[in-house]
């Protein structure tokens, strides 16, 4: 499986004039669940929407390159971007309620986006429409609704039909349940797996809470003051070779239940977007913190799919 | 905020300019002659001697209107802070305890909404007896209103805010909790609405002097123009006693207007001028590597 | 309670309310006004009146011996019944009669003056923010800014001078020219158009300014949603989201400011209509401040209140029909 669909090599993003992400890295590949974790603020959202160039202003793209299915996205132009979106690579936006038009019915969000990709068949917009519903078990009358009279969970619904449409390669979730309660929050992630595992699509999945992706993920990318600092498989995570942030956050959790553990929160501050330090930037929190720690730290592999920015953790190894 | 005010282009020409005319309204009045007196033939054209030329009565048109100047930007500002008060304090009041003060506030303020301003503006300007306080009186009634609806939305949602609901849990009076915690947050409103008030006051004031509604013995701009019309400007050609007023009450009110749009700029950035590059809509994220 | 009928009853109910607060008001103004009403009506009409209609006038204008209460219901009564008085400045004309055609004239004017100002306003507004950054967005909002900036009658002036007197292209004065009669004719019609070329000229000039930047800065507030964004990365082309998703969202508050500047449009647009001796309301309010002529002053505070009072309940109406969420 070593088809990469999606490849952000040290992608550095601003906002006017501060830098928010300090050159990021992340691979996708075809079919695999990557998860993205961080605390708000960290540039979760930047890293991916911004490889994408799915961004409004004031953002701007400072460095690296994004390489989509072959395709480098900085060389495109607008047209060839919007030939990329939604049929290679599509988006569910962290609050469907904002994200759509409370002018239009759902219907007409989904005509837009078919008729925009050449679908110009009526009856053929008609049908996939009503698939669409039933593929996220919507009733097709609710193609008639307009935004504000459905739940937060049927908008969200919506929203992974939307993306879903023209099947793409490549479908990023931005924190898909974060605006949702805890019962619906299960239910759209027992979908999104369900869909996953059926249409075999990658998936990037970003969110906050990183006990949602123990179980889901493939693999989880986490995400500290505008950097990469560890992608591991799900079940590495948190172990002897895992990065100091990482073990702090799950050491963070709140406790299952039968489970004989305190949670301990990480002592200090996530400095502010747009602080930057040349070292690592969790060494003022990191209990095991050096001197070393303050020349670049570099994602280094510990294995094939286990990199880790940490030197004490993957010793000089390049 | 006053520095970044002074950094945006449109906001500083702003000040600069209307800085100017203030400065004209206070110190002009004692270098230019006497603008009651007679001191050439009437409607003579600009010359060496007047550099404006004289009125219909044989006054010194520059005098006048350095003189007219500071009665009224004077009582436009003073009219313009007045205004801005008084809608504050009700329709702050309102947004602040909501509930049954809210709705009784909410409808008086709706109501001098709806009420026509304009023909009220004429009746009591014709009734009242002529003089700067008739004149406030009268620009005040009308003109409340309309900042007591704005201030008051923003009141109701800052009121809903955290940090306010902190500052009343840890006992602050309510006034403590307007002032030092909600006012603080609404400072670039309040400006904005000082500017937008004053540029009324101006405009109202002139309106209701050219239709002679105003003190006629008084020199204001609105005056110089009343008496300009009523002998005859337009019919002798005498453009001098006419366009020298009309231009200073223009280069104020855009003097204030570009104040007001740098003051739009730096609330909202994405309203500052100079921001996008012309491009149809939304664009995808711009590509911009330093060299 | 929420849903669209509880909501319009509720608004139904504050314009009553409005409206007899309007009516009240004018009932009482003219009460505190200093001056004698009364030895102003006497003065003028001794003898020209029969005494049972100079009584009606006193009573109308305070100055019987009835309980005031007594006087307020009969005001309110005659009102109902379209009994505004006669005019002492255009005497004998019933009221009605003269604020009848000042209506008209005032009607066409300035309705069309502001529908214009506010069509053509706001799409500049909705251009300039479409390509922000652009000339008209750079260069637009300045500069009407400062052509708005004169006094509107100094602008009328300017041009009644420079296109009227000067260079004789439109008539200077007054809605019709003195060669044709007012009827359906179409010389009547071409006179009428171009007798209001330059004053409602002047008056979407100076306005434009106003329309262009509420609805450029709605725009770009707008432009910047989720919404926006959304239908962009879906690949929607420009002119859909220019349309359905960006103008249609901009539009809604706009369509407020423009409902007020209908109904006020009733006030006359008084400084044209003084600058071109155009024979509408606010001429006519003029005429009556300055005549003392207080049945045609309360008649027109009458009507005007009453046009402003149902312009803002068609906009409010209308709001709730174009926005789906007010709707369940």
């Amino acid at each position: 499986m070593n088809d990469v669909v999606l490849h952000i090599q040290d992608l550095q993003v601003a906002y006017g004039s501060t830098a928010v992400l300090h050159g990021a890295s992340l691979r996708v590949s075809a079919g695999e669940v990557l998860g993205l974790v961080g605390e708000s603020g960290s540039g979760k959202s930047t890293l991916v929407q911004g490889a994408l160039r799915m961004l409004g202003r004031p953002a701007v793209i400072t460095g690296g390159d994004v390489i989509l299915d072959g395709q480098s996205l900085f060389d495109l132009d607008a047209a060839g971007l919007r030939r990329m979106w939604w049929n290679t690579v599509s988006l569910v936006p962290q609050n469907a309620l904002n994200a759509l038009n409370p002018m239009l019915t759902i219907g007409a969000h989904v005509d837009d986006t078919l008729l925009a990709h050449g679908i110009t068949d009526a009856a053929d917009r008609r049908r996939r429409a009503i698939d669409a519903m039933a593929l996220v078990d919507l009733l097709p009358d609710t193609l008639t609704a307009h935004p504000h009279m459905l739940s937060g969970g049927m908008r969200q619904r919506v929203a992974i039909a939307l993306a879903l449409l023209l099947e793409p390669r490549l479908v990023v979730f931005d924190e898909p349940t974060t605006a949702l309660d805890v019962v619906v929050e299960r239910d759209i992630l027992d979908r999104i797996r369900a869909l996953q595992a059926e249409r075999g699509f990658a998936a990037v999945f970003i969110t906050h809470d990183i006990s949602l992706l123990l179980t889901f993920a493939d693999r989880i990318a986490v995400l500290y003051a505008g950097r990469v600092v560890e992608v591991a498989p799900a079940r590495a995570l948190g172990g002897p070779s895992s990065h100091p942030y990482t073990v702090g956050l799950l050491g963070a959790l709140p406790p299952k239940l039968g489970e004989d553990r305190t949670a301990v929160p990480i002592a200090g501050v996530a400095p502010r977007a747009g602080q930057t330090t040349p070292g690592c930037a969790f060494a003022p929190r990191c209990t095991h913190a050096s001197p070393k720690c303050e020349e670049p730290q570099a994602l280094r592999a510990l294995t094939d799919h286990h990199h880790v920015a940490c030197h004490r953790v993957a010793g000089e190894r390049p | 905020m006053m520095r970044a005010l002074w950094e945006n282009p449109q906001a500083r020409a702003g000040l600069v300019v209307f800085g100017a005319m203030l400065a004209v309204a206070l110190v002009g009045p004692f270098l230019v002659a006497d603008p009651d007196a007679f001191v050439a033939r009437p409607l003579s054209p600009p010359s060496m001697d007047h550099l404006l030329g004289t009125t219909g009565q044989g006054q010194d048109v520059l005098a006048q209107t350095v003189v007219g100047a500071r009665t009224t930007l004077g009582l436009g500002v003073l009219v313009g802070l007045l205004v801005v008060a008084i809608g504050s304090v009700v329709g702050g009041l309102a947004g602040y305890f909501g509930g049954k003060v809210d709705e009784l506030l909410s409808l008086l303020i709706n109501v001098s909404l709806v009420l026509p301003g304009l023909p009220l503006m004429v009746v009591l300007a014709a009734y009242l007896p002529a003089g700067p306080g008739s004149m406030a009186a009268v620009l005040v009634v009308t003109g409340w209103a309309w900042n007591a609806r704005v201030v008051r939305s923003q009141v109701l949602s800052l009121r809903k805010r955290d940090f306010v609901d902190a500052a009343i849990v840890a006992g602050e009076s309510p006034l403590r909790v307007l002032v030092v915690e909600i006012l603080p947050n609404m400072a670039s409103l309040l400006g904005g609405a000082v500017i937008g008030a004053t540029t009324y006051a101006i405009g109202a004031q002139v309106g209701l002097e050219f239709l002679g509604l105003g003190d006629l013995s008084a020199i204001t701009w609105g005056t110089n123009l009343y008496w300009a019309t009523n002998d005859s400007a337009l019919l002798t050609g005498s453009w001098w006693t006419f366009v020298p007023t009309g231009a200073a009450i223009a280069l104020t009110g855009f003097a204030l207007a570009l104040l007001n749009f740098g003051l739009d700029g730096v609330t909202n950035p994405a309203l500052a001028a100079g921001a996008g590059t012309g491009a149809p809509g939304p664009q995808p994220t711009p590509v911009r590597r330093s060299p | 309670m929420t849903g669209l009928l509880p909501t319009l009853l509720r608004r139904l109910g504050f314009y009553a309310l409005a409206t007899w607060a309007a009516l009240t008001l004018n009932f009482v103004v003219p009460r505190l006004m200093p001056g004698d009403p009364a030895q102003a009506i006497f003065a003028r009409f001794q003898g020209s009146l029969d005494p049972a209609a100079l009584d009606a006038m006193r009573t109308a204008f305070g100055v019987s011996d009835t309980p005031i209460w007594s006087q307020y219901f009969q005001y309110l009564l005659h009102t109902a019944q379209g009994e505004l008085g006669t005019s002492l400045v255009y005497f004998p004309a019933p009221v009605t009669e003269v604020i009848g055609t000042g209506l008209l004239w005032t009607v066409f004017l300035a309705g069309v003056s502001v529908v214009v100002a506010f069509l053509v306003g706001s799409a500049l507004g909705a251009w300039a923010a479409w390509r922000r950054g652009g000339w008209l967005d750079r260069i637009g909002p300045p500069l009407l800014a400062l052509i708005g900036a004169f006094p509107y009658f100094w602008l009328a002036m300017v041009a009644v001078w420079a296109l009227g007197f000067q260079l004789g292209w439109f008539p200077v004065r007054h809605a019709y020219g003195v060669d044709v009669s007012p009827g359906w004719s179409l010389a009547f019609l071409v006179s009428m158009t171009q007798h209001a070329v330059l004053p409602a000229g002047t008056m979407v000039l100076a306005s434009l300014g106003g329309w262009l930047l509420t609805m450029r800065n709605t725009m770009v507030g707008v432009l910047d949603t989720d919404a926006v964004r959304y239908a962009h990365i879906r690949g929607l082309p420009p002119h859909r989201i220019l349309w359905h998703y960006a103008v249609r969202n901009a539009m809604l508050p706009s369509l407020t400011s423009f409902g007020m500047a209908i109904g006020f449009v009733l006030s006359g647009a008084l400084l044209t209509e003084i600058v071109f001796g155009y024979p509408g309301q606010g001429y006519l309010l003029l005429q009556a401040v300055r005549g003392q002529d207080y049945p045609l002053l309360q008649g027109l505070f009458l009507t005007i209140s009453l046009a402003v009072l149902a312009a803002n309940f068609g906009v409010d109406v209308l709001t709730l029909a174009l926005d789906p969420r007010t709707r369940r």
